[in-house]
């Protein structure tokens, strides 16, 4: 099906602040392109869906992997930023401390395996801190996946409707993919052996139901639609609203938008 | 001239010659056939998005459609039989907050239940309340907005921090009991 330019931008093609079109809704047949929508002035860092994430995934709760995740970036007045994710956030966020950093005696920041000392765990004065928000992560499910491309067996690959996925019986193991993806998304599954990757929850989206992550937000930080559709509610918040992605200059073409994301998320 | 010569020596060919040539083309023909018909177009091939980024086995698209069952369940699921916890909830500041968020462990799921009512196990820790509501830095975020915040190493009191929080508040109606 052929689209005329201003039909194409009214069925979903969208303009970047640095005015390079990304083609969010490729011309093929599907009348569906799914695309996530992320509200991290909603998230309150408390891991919930990290939790029904590796439930109904089959991930296990105790692997040092996840599907999705959540960011803790805390700015201190002068201008350093620390960010943390322990565990993915997995429990939440109930700390002031912020797990990867160490400071020294002298309160200075060291790494944890410095010659000094007495080493602290950093808990940031809060008098100092400038801004303190969280950042939930996932699969971008980009236009142009760079994980798809580097599958040297073609064993990963994309759906018609946008969803990048891993056929586990053809997967190697070589890890291409993991290196690969610029969003550091992708890891090996700890009981299946082969690489792994958030699919949006492709067994619910494909039924007509929300990701399990979706539905376990309290606070509606996260939502999920179809970029074909124009009355999809999530749909008008991305042609209409000020929504930004991650890392646009790898050229990716990330179908994850970010409303209230700060330059310091990477 | 060559072309004529080449034709002539087809048409003259000698049975020793083009029997095994029928043979040979039959042969072709038939592993064609075969694998027309046991090679679908749902096998591999460069699907919708073309060579670069589509060439996979259509089937295994199933595998992810169906290959998984649907675990976490929306609480609306909830609804039809809790209608007491239900209303409760509904009137509360928790409203928004799915079930399966706290009445679930690891391994047991709500889409087993009910018939296997006895494994709903929930998840009473302290540290399931401390997600939202532990008193960290939250300047500029949406956690800023939740009121009820608390030290998890001192509240109530010093001594009660191994307590479980459901032994004072009501988590449903969100107040105390």
């Amino acid at each position: 099906m052929k689209l005329g330019l201003g039909a194409a931008v009214g069925a979903g093609t969208l303009i970047t602040e640095t005015g390079k079109i990304i083609a969010a809704a490729p011309q093929n047949d599907s009348d569906t392109r799914y695309a996530f929508l992320v509200d991290t002035t909603k998230c309150v860092g408390c891991g919930f869906c990290v939790k029904a994430c590796k439930v109904e995934n089959e991930i296990p709760f105790e692997a040092n992997a996840s599907r999705t995740w959540v960011e803790r970036y805390v700015v201190m007045k002068d201008g350093s930023v620390y960010a943390d994710s322990p565990k993915a956030a997995r429990e939440g966020f109930t700390s002031p401390e912020i797990s990867g950093y160490v400071t020294s005696s002298e309160g200075k920041v060291v790494l944890p395996h410095g010659e000094h000392e007495e080493l602290h765990p950093l808990v940031p004065d809060e008098k100092e801190i400038s801004k303190s928000f969280f950042v939930p992560k996932l699969c971008n499910q980009c236009d142009k996946p760079a994980c798809v491309q580097v599958c040297p067996v073609g064993a990963t690959y994309q759906a018609a409707d946008g969803v990048v996925l891993v056929d586990r019986t053809w997967c190697i193991g070589c890890g291409y993919c993991i290196m690969s993806c610029p969003y550091g998304v992708r890891f090996f599954h700890p009981v299946q052996k082969v690489a792994e990757k958030c699919t949006w929850c492709y067994h619910r989206i494909t039924k007509g139901m929300k990701p399990a992550c979706v539905d376990a937000c309290a606070f509606g930080a996260r939502d999920i639609g179809n970029l074909k559709d124009p009355d999809d509610p999530v749909t008008k918040i991305i042609k209409t609203e000020r929504v930004q992605v991650l890392k646009p200059d790898y050229g990716t073409g990330p179908q994850a938008y970010y409303l209230g994301l700060d330059h310091e998320v990477r | 001239m060559k072309y004529l010569v080449f034709c002539d020596n087809i048409l003259n060919m000698k049975a020793h010659a083009y029997r095994p040539l029928l043979v040979l083309i039959a042969v072709v023909a038939l592993i064609l056939v075969v694998r027309a018909m046991v090679i679908s177009d749902k096998d591999f091939g460069a699907h919708e998005k073309g060579y670069r980024f589509g060439w996979h086995d259509k089937q295994n698209e199933e595998f992810w459609k169906d290959g998984f069952k649907v675990k976490y369940l929306d609480k609306s699921f909830c609804q039809n039989c809790h209608t007491d916890k239900w209303d409760t909830l509904m009137g509360s500041a928790h409203k928004n907050i799915s079930c399966q968020n706290c009445h679930a462990k690891e391994g047991v799921v709500a889409a087993d239940h009910p018939e296997k009512v006895e494994k709903m196990a929930i998840d009473r820790s302290r540290g399931q309340c401390l997600r939202c509501h532990a008193d960290i830095p939250d300047v500029g975020s949406g956690r800023a907005l939740i009121t009820k915040k608390v030290d998890g190493a001192s509240h109530p009191w010093p001594e009660a921090k191994e307590s479980e929080c459901v032994e004072c508040h009501d988590v449903h109606a969100a107040t105390f009991k």
